[in-house]
């Protein structure tokens, strides 16, 4: 049976000892990321299939990975999820390539962005991205939800690279000071 | 990369937004820089406020004892629970074969055929029912004790280890069975054989050769002390179908019926008598009806022989 404090431990003490091959640690870890991390390659990927692999390829990711977690980089949590989110990005890529070019699957960015959007359930996430310039959200929306890389986005909506990467730190600025309430607190 | 460049792809890089090369090239800086590493952070928080966003809905139960059988080696066999059926099958079949004995020395020692195998179709049964019973908690016990595991599904008995195990325990109750019933037959007979052999060389035992018209060998010996006697019958020839031979006492008002018995193979009849012979003068066969004699003698006697006390 897991330690008694298994349950108690706080996400890094479970890296840490994921890290050092503890199977209970990574169960307890298992049972409290595995909704979210699944809500994001659900999310991302239509086809359930797929994201039930990318879902075990994560928390594989995490067993053989965690040693690697680093602090000062973010939380376990969202170091977690943006696993998440990079592996289903991967799989959104490499069908996308293989299958249409992306210059032929877009017609319109209000189309590609309204689409994308309908992806997002969260009220107050929706809330928050209203709260942003259309352009700002238009970067955000086709990076994260859609899953475009910025040269992408930057070559489809004709602006320049320089331009979409600042639209993308403004968003996400914008965005954190109008979640700040939600966020976990960052050490210094 | 420069400092500022790298600051340029935080944000791009929280949201996945970056090429492969950009990707690689942003971790090389973040290893030596802690201002961007901190940077990261704040923006991936970000991230994971977006990823909120997306409908929740958590994975399959199935996933989990997949990721979990990945990550854990195969538990070796949970002894534990194996250990448990294996002490409890064995018990029950201690008891099976001990109930099948005592079945069987209540049964008639001649039960036939059909009812040994009534009982041992009676026996297979009930033990079908206790296997999977215990199978059934056999099951349970490692669903339990695995419980925690989840990767590995709960040991299901196979059917052929329940019906190697069945066969092999239905053939032992029955060899225990015919032993058993064996050993209750030699212990009869080895009893009969030290009486007769105890009476045979005992000191106040007396050997009467009968004589008269039939062949053969006839010897009556009796112990007057122990009101028993055995007759000894050698080369006696069996008495004509439907007939039997029928040992009198003598020396009574009306003779008295000691014994109904037939010759055996061989002509050849061991037949114990209790009768207190100092009561009696002679004994006398004769040949009777059978299969239980006469109340009577009814014809002439074919052997004859007088008791000890007889000429008293």
């Amino acid at each position: 049976m897991a330690g008694a404090s298994t349950h108690g431990d706080d996400d890094g003490a479970l890296l840490e000892r994921i890290a050092q091959s503890d199977a209970d640690a990574f169960e307890v870890l298992y049972d409290r990321y595995s909704g979210a991390v699944h809500s994001v390659t659900r999310g991302m990927l239509r086809d359930p299939q797929a994201a039930q692999e990318v879902t075990q390829d994560v928390f594989l990711g995490i067993w053989r990975g965690a040693h690697a977690f680093d602090p000062q980089r973010g939380s376990p949590r969202a170091w977690i999820l943006s696993l998440a989110h990079h592996k289903s990005v991967d799989v959104l890529r490499r069908v996308r390539y293989t299958v249409v070019p992306l210059s032929e699957t877009i017609v319109d960015d209000s189309d590609v962005v309204a689409e994308t959007l309908r992806k997002v359930e969260g009220v107050r996430v929706q809330t928050a991205l209203s709260s942003l310039t259309i352009e700002q959200r238009t970067a955000l929306v086709l990076a994260y939800y859609g899953g475009y890389t910025q040269r992408e986005i930057a070559q489809k909506t004709g602006t320049p690279l320089g331009t979409i990467k600042t639209r993308m730190r403004d968003g996400l600025l914008r965005l954190r000071a109008v979640l700040e309430p939600d966020l976990q607190e960052i050490g210094p | 990369m420069t400092h500022a460049d790298a600051q340029e792809l935080i944000a791009a890089s929280v949201i996945s937004g970056l090429e492969p090369d950009e990707q690689r090239a942003l971790e090389a800086h973040l290893d030596g820089c802690a201002e961007c590493r901190q940077e990261l952070a704040r923006l991936l928080e970000v991230s994971a406020a977006m990823a909120a966003g997306l409908p929740q809905t958590p994975p399959p139960a199935a996933l989990r004892e997949a990721v979990m059988a990945a990550v854990r080696p195969a538990p070796a066999r949970r002894p534990a629970a194996v250990w448990f059926a294996v002490a409890a099958l064995g018990v029950i079949a201690g008891a099976m074969v001990q109930l099948a004995g005592r079945l069987s020395l209540l049964l008639p020692t001649d039960f036939d055929r059909a009812t040994r195998l009534a009982a041992l179709l009676v026996a297979v049964v009930v033990f079908g029912v206790v296997v999977a019973v215990v199978a059934r908690l056999f099951q349970l016990v490692t669903t339990a004790s695995s419980g925690r595991l989840q990767a590995v599904p709960a040991a299901r008995p196979t059917p052929l280890w329940l019906a190697v195990g069945t066969v092999i325990i239905v053939l032992l109750g029955a060899q225990v069975l015919l032993v058993q019933r064996q050993n209750a037959g030699l212990s009869a007979e080895l009893d009969q054989q030290s009486r007769l052999l105890a009476m045979l060389t005992s000191p106040t035992s007396t050997t009467i050769a009968l004589t008269g018209s039939a062949p053969g060998s006839v010897r009556l010996v009796v112990n007057v002390k122990v009101h028993e006697g055995v007759l000894i019958a050698n080369g006696l020839a069996s008495p004509t179908a439907g007939s039997v031979y029928q040992l009198w006492l003598l020396g009574g008002p009306k003779p008295e019926s000691g014994a109904v018995f037939s010759a055996g193979p061989q002509g050849t009849t061991i037949t114990v008598l209790g009768a207190d012979f100092s009561r009696y003068r002679a004994v006398a066969i004769t040949v009777e009806p059978g299969p239980r004699g006469s109340p009577q003698p009814t014809t002439t006697p074919i052997l004859t022989g007088r008791l000890p006390g007889g000429s008293a």
